[in-house]
Parts: structure tokens; C-alpha cells; sequence
């Protein structure tokens, strides 16, 4: 049995490295991206409207499982993009492609709850458009979409085991070939309450932050 | 303001991660890079495996990578004077890997079967494993005819379950008409122990190394078995030159004796 | 002070606005009454920028907010609006203060991006308004702790730290009982003595009664009445 978490603990630790990586990473990115692509999706401009939507839709309509192996394997076949993606580059646009298109559609209806007298107010203050969605908007979007947000960030970390598809190992693998080589299923139950611990850690600081937003009702 | 500065450092650190991933999306590692020169100038050729496939190719407590492809690769390596380099894919993802140049050889115990030469090339077979039936100690199952009517599991997308169903009737025998897939062998095993399933298919190598590990006597093989199969080496269909010198290679290992040096230091059960 | 002449504002089919004309001095109280949807909060929105004028014009002092060139309505350049912005105010019926700011800070907020008085200059004007307006104490609540009555004085005090010479409000009385009435009507009086011409949306005739100096009534979006 100690042999088994000889073995099974500096594997998850490497594996730790690239389960909070991706998770990281994704967070990092995808967060702001996703207020800009929120805000192209609100654009009067049919067209970017339109594109932006279709984007969206893709995103949210097929598995990131299969979004990651297109866009890793899938790319070969098309024959006028020149160059692919390696393995941890296509794992990051994956992802970060997934869950911008998410988090952007949480945005844009937080952007839309806002009243438009707020909107109005700043207007007739003489405040730019910018200096309004900064200021006035923001703030108080990211108030009320704090719970949806916080949902997808929990999401996230048991996407991050996704990356098996390309044969990179997280703390699922370092669960899976530690379990092979033993011929046993504790690993498995080992990283299952790793995850635990990480969700709880998470819930916690999440729920941090949107009691930070309490200040006003 | 704080926020100004926060924001900054927030803005930056994004636009240098985006410029990392931008400018190391334009070129491969050289570990990807497909292969395109004629062989003879290779030094470096990646060998795609599933690490976790015990023994074959897997990770020891250390957590390096070790088994009896392992072995037998890095014994060619030596051969031609070049680098294997050794990449963990996914195993239901192999051809692709293979087919979109991320490696050069599909090596993991990987079943000869018409099907799979239609889209591989194969090198000629090392080693010959069968399709075993294994139950406990004490059943009462101890001929194929015994199995009619029993809950029987194996892996999924194995050369066990294609075994099984290339056998007319055999299948459709079992309790439910049902062959129940399972993962990996270790839930197969788990469930035979469980009491769950009364007999299991496995390939033979998998199933010795799990026995081995859980303890040989708790198991019983019965004495048919459902055919047996050949592990070969998967290479690109256009990589005919590559194939050859392979075969060529595994003749010499295995007239001089080192293949079956490498075979008793992994299956000496046997 | 103000200039509106020949204002036409339609929406879809509707002529919600038909050929408004009219002027305001500096410090008069003006009401402006009529039905619902008769095209009162139209006008107080076009006057304010809200709202695109399809013809006419408005000036306000020395600058066009908007005025026909060549028979198409041409608004005044960014600049210029930027300035106009801040010679007419707005305290909206349902005062549109920034939830998530102290009174200060909604206070601060405006003259903070037009950058043209210094952080001491700011804090200087605003403890004046929240005196006068006894919001003193309130500075550092947030409008949710704040009563009707002094969201409203919290609203007028972050209108008028910009100094504007015209001041909006739209329907005063229509969230208050009738103290606070009182009070509003004072405050009003206050603001027009010092010089700001005061526009008064509204169908509350006891409070037109109590306070205007001049009413103008809109019936189906024309002025039916001056005096």
C-alpha cells in the first residue's frame, strides 16, 4: 500500500502542475477576453453581432473533448492553414476559446440587467461611453454575475482532466497510471478527493469575493 | 489609484501570455515536427505510447517510464545510433497522432488486426499473446460452453472484445446478449472480484501482469482460449522504407538472443 | 439661456413633438405640464441629448445644441457637447444614482473625468451642495441606506456640481409625500435665486401651483399654453 503512494503522490504533484496550469491560465485569459467578445456580441454592427454569435454558438454547442482534439488533430486536414498547434498551445486555445464564448454570454446578460438609466445618468454628466462601461457598468455587472461566474471557474477544474485526449498528464493520468501499475483503484479515490479539496479551497475564495460585492444592495 | 496600477500589470501579463502562445504556435516543437526529410537523415524519431499500459509501456514508482516496448524500442535506438524519444498519447487517439506526423511509431502492444492495417502500416510481429478467459479460483466455469448465460466483461476497444465478437453466436450467448466493456482492466478485475462479472476476457499479457500483482492464485485461466494475436509496431502507410528497416532490426534481435533477454525480464511467469 | 425653436421629434409615425418653440431667462422656474405621453419627457429628453431632435433647434447660452444645416439636424461637434453637457442638468424621476458609490463618490465622478478641477477643488464644491442640500451627514452611505428624500437631494447635489446654468427634473413629486414636497419646493427656489433656470416636468398641478413662474402646457405634442 505505501508503495502505492510512493508512487502516487510526486506523480499527482507533476500532474497538479498541469491541472492548476490550464485552470490558471484559461482564468487569466479567458476572463477579460470575455468582456470584449461580450461587448462585439452587443455591437450594433450586424455583422460583427452576427460573427461574434456564431462563434459563440460553436463553442457552446460542441464538447471542449472534441473542440481539443480539432483543434489539435483536426488542423492536418485543412490544408491552408500552415502551420499546428503543439500539444499544451492547442490545450490553451481550447480552452480558452470554450470558455471565453461561455463566460461572454454570462457578461452579456449581466451588461443588459444593468437599467439603462444608469446609462442615461452618465450620459447627461457628460461621461464617455468608455469611462461609463468602466466606471458605472462594470462594477455592477460583475456584482450580479459573480454567482454564474463563479459556477463556470468550479466547472473548469474538472474540465482540466480533459487533456488526456492529447496524451497529457494531469492528476487524473498520475490517478490512472500509478493505478495501472498497481493493479489498483485507491489512486483513483486519492485524486477524487483532491478535486474535493480543490473545489472546497475554490468555493471558498469565490464566495469571498462575491461577499467583497456585498457592500451595496 | 491601486486599480490603475493592478490593471496594468493584469493587461501585461496578458499580452505577454498571448504573445508566448502566438509566436510558439509557428513552430512545432522539434519533437512534432512531422517527418518530411527521407529517413537516413532522422536522429530523432518519436514513439507514441499510452504510458499507463502495463507492462508494455508504463511508469514505475519513480515514475519512469518502463515495460517491455520500452525495452525492445530503446534496443533498436541503440541499433541504428539514433534518439527514441518516447511521447504519452491517448490510445484511442493513435492513428491520429501517428497520421498527423506527431509520431513516427504506434508502440504499446498494439494488436495486428485487418482493420487496423488499412490505416497503419504494420512491422512484422514481435511477440504472439492470447485472448484469455479468466475467473476465480473456485467457479464452476471452466470451457467456453460454460459461459452461456454468464455475466461476462472485458476492456472496451480491445483486441479481447473484437476476439469475442469475432466468434458467431458467442456473444449473443452470454447473459443478456451482452458483453459488458469496461475502461480499463483494472475495473474488469474488480468487477470479477466483486462477484459482478463470472468470467473476463483479457489479453493475455494484461492479465498476467494484474494477476501477478493481485496475487496468481486467486485467479484460475482456462485452458481454451479465444485465439490468440500479434503485437507489431504501427508506422505511417507511406513510411515503407522505416517499416523495412524495422523488420530487419527485430530479425537481428531476435536471432542474437536479446529479444528473448527482454522477454524474461517481463514475463518470466510465463 | 435657453432657446428652443421649431423642435420636431417623431417616433415611427407618431409626431410625438410638432414645431416646439420656446425661451427660458436665467433663474426662471418653468413648468411644463400636460397629459401622459402628450410628449413632456420627450422634450426634457431632447433638451438633455437623449433623444436625436429630427427638426428645429435648441440652443443653450452661446452654443447650438443641434440646428438645421441644409435642411438635416446637425448636433454640435464633441467638443461643444461635451460643454453643453455641462451647462444643463438632469435629476431623473427615479434619480439614477450610482448604486455601488458612496454620495460622495457619485458626487466625485463627473467632474473627476472632465479633469478640469483639482481633487481639492471637488471635495471643496460637493461638501458645499451636500450642506446646503443637508445630505452632510449621508456622504459616505450608499443610496441604499438612503431615504426617497435624500436620493433625490443626492441626485440634484451630483446634477449641480458641474454648475449648470439649466437644471431638469423630471416629475419631483411623483416619489415624495407631502413634506418632502415642501422641501423640494424650497430647494427648487433656492437654485433659481441663484440664477439657474429651473425646468419642471410634471402633472402634479398643486405643486405647478406652489412653484412655477411660467407653465407651459403640450397638448398632442404642441404647445397649447405659455404664460
Amino acid at each position: 500500500m505505501m508503495k502505492v503512494f510512493d508512487m502516487l503522490i510526486p506523480m499527482t504533484i507533476e500532474g497538479m502542475r498541469i491541472t492548476i496550469g490550464v485552470f490558471l491560465l484559461t482564468l487569466i485569459i479567458s476572463l477579460p477576453l470575455s468582456i470584449i467578445i461580450a461587448k462585439l456580441r452587443m455591437s450594433k454592427n450586424k455583422i460583427v453581432s452576427k460573427v461574434t454569435g456564431i462563434y459563440i454558438y460553436i463553442m457552446r454547442g460542441t464538447p471542449l473533448l472534441l473542440q481539443l482534439m480539432f483543434i489539435f488533430f483536426g488542423f492536418h486536414y485543412i490544408p491552408v492553414i500552415g502551420f499546428a498547434f503543439g500539444r499544451y498551445q492547442a490545450i490553451l486555445v481550447a480552452f480558452v476559446l470554450n470558455y471565453t464564448a461561455y463566460f461572454a454570454e454570462i457578461f452579456r446578460g449581466g451588461i443588459n440587467a444593468i437599467d439603462i438609466g444608469q446609462i442615461e445618468a452618465s450620459t447627461v454628466l457628460g461621461l464617455s461611453k468608455r469611462f461609463t462601461f468602466m466606471k458605472v457598468i462594470l462594477p455592477q455587472v460583475l456584482k450580479n454575475v459573480m454567482p454564474s461566474i463563479g459556477n463556470e471557474v468550479i466547472t473548469l477544474v474538472k474540465d482540466t482532466s480533459l487533456v488526456y485526449i492529447l496524451g497529457v498528464a494531469d492528476i487524473l493520468k498520475a490517478a490512472k497510471s500509478v493505478s495501472n501499475t498497481y493493479s489498483t483503484f485507491i489512486p483513483y479515490i486519492f485524486v477524487g478527493i483532491i478535486y474535493l479539496i480543490i473545489t472546497a479551497v475554490l468555493t471558498r475564495f469565490l464566495n469571498n469575493i462575491e461577499n467583497k460585492f456585498n457592500y451595496y444592495r | 489609484m491601486k486599480l490603475s496600477n493592478k490593471k496594468s500589470i493584469l493587461l501585461l501579463l496578458l499580452l505577454s501570455l498571448i504573445i508566448g502562445v502566438l509566436s510558439g504556435c509557428t513552430s512545432k516543437t522539434s519533437a512534432e515536427t512531422p517527418v518530411e526529410e527521407p529517413n537516413a537523415e532522422k536522429t530523432t524519431y518519436i514513439v507514441g505510447l499510452d504510458d499507463t499500459f502495463a507492462p508494455m509501456g508504463f511508469r514505475d514508482e519513480k515514475g519512469n517510464l518502463v515495460g517491455f516496448d520500452v525495452d525492445l524500442a530503446n534496443e533498436v535506438a541503440k541499433r541504428w545510433g539514433v534518439t527514441f524519444e518516447f511521447q504519452p498519447i491517448e490510445w484511442t487517439m493513435k492513428e491520429n497522432e501517428l497520421n498527423a506526423g506527431n509520431i513516427d511509431f504506434i508502440w504499446n502492444g498494439y494488436s495486428i488486426t485487418d482493420e487496423r492495417k488499412e490505416k497503419v502500416n504494420f512491422s512484422s510481429p514481435y511477440l504472439e499473446v492470447s485472448q484469455l478467459l479468466v475467473t476465480l479460483t473456485d467457479s464452476p466455469i471452466n470451457l467456453i460452453a460454460d459461459m452461456k448465460d454468464k455475466v461476462v466483461s472485458t476492456q472496451g476497444e480491445s483486441s479481447a472484445l473484437e476476439a469475442a465478437y469475432s466468434q458467431p453466436g458467442l456473444v449473443e450467448s452470454f447473459k443478456n446478449g451482452e458483453l459488458i466493456e469496461f475502461p480499463t482492466y483494472n475495473e474488469v478485475f474488480n468487477d470479477l472480484e466483486a462477484g459482478r462479472s463470472d468470467v473476463v476476457i483479457a489479453d493475455e499479457v494484461l492479465a498476467r501482469y494484474y494477476m501477478k500483482n493481485k496475487g496468481a492464485e486467486k485467479y484460475k485461466v482456462l485452458e481454451e482460449d479465444l485465439g490468440s494475436e500479434e503485437y507489431g509496431v504501427g508506422l505511417r502507410k507511406d513510411d515503407t522504407e522505416l517499416c523495412e528497416k524495422l523488420n530487419a532490426t527485430f530479425s537481428e534481435i531476435k536471432k542474437d538472443g536479446t529479444f528473448d533477454e527482454i522477454y524474461s525480464k517481463w514475463f518470466s511467469e510465463n | 439661456m435657453l432657446k428652443v425653436e421649431n423642435l420636431s421629434k417623431a417616433f415611427g409615425k407618431t409626431l410625438v413633438l410638432n414645431n416646439i418653440s420656446f425661451d427660458i431667462k436665467n433663474g426662471e422656474i418653468v413648468c411644463i405640464k400636460g397629459k401622459s405621453g402628450e410628449g413632456k419627457t420627450t422634450l426634457l429628453r431632447c433638451l438633455n441629448s437623449l433623444e436625436v431632435a429630427d427638426k428645429g433647434s435648441i440652443r443653450i447660452k452661446d452654443k447650438y445644441l443641434f440646428r438645421e444645416v441644409n435642411g438635416k439636424i446637425q448636433y454640435a461637434s464633441k467638443e461643444d457637447l461635451k460643454e453643453l453637457r455641462q451647462e444643463i442638468g438632469l435629476v431623473f424621476q427615479s434619480f439614477n444614482l450610482f448604486p455601488h458609490m458612496t454620495v460622495k463618490e457619485n458626487l466625485y465622478l463627473a467632474p473627476k473625468f472632465l479633469n478640469k478641477m483639482s481633487q481639492k477643488e471637488i471635495e471643496k464644491r460637493a461638501n458645499e451642495l451636500l450642506l446646503n442640500l443637508e445630505l452632510e451627514d449621508k456622504k459616505d452611505s450608499y443610496p441604499y441606506q438612503l431615504s426617497g428624500g435624500q436620493r433625490q437631494r443626492a441626485a440634484i447635489a451630483r446634477a449641480c456640481m458641474l454648475n449648470p446654468s439649466i437644471l431638469c427634473f423630471d416629475e419631483p413629486t411623483s416619489a415624495l409625500d407631502e413634506e418632502t414636497r415642501g422641501q423640494i419646493s424650497k430647494i427648487i427656489r433656492d437654485l433659481a435665486a441663484q440664477g439657474i433656470a429651473i425646468i419642471i416636468v410634471t402633472h402634479d398641478n398643486a405643486f405647478v401651483e406652489e412653484i412655477a413662474q411660467r407653465t407651459i402646457t403640450l397638448s398632442k405634442g404642441s404647445i397649447s399654453i405659455n404664460y
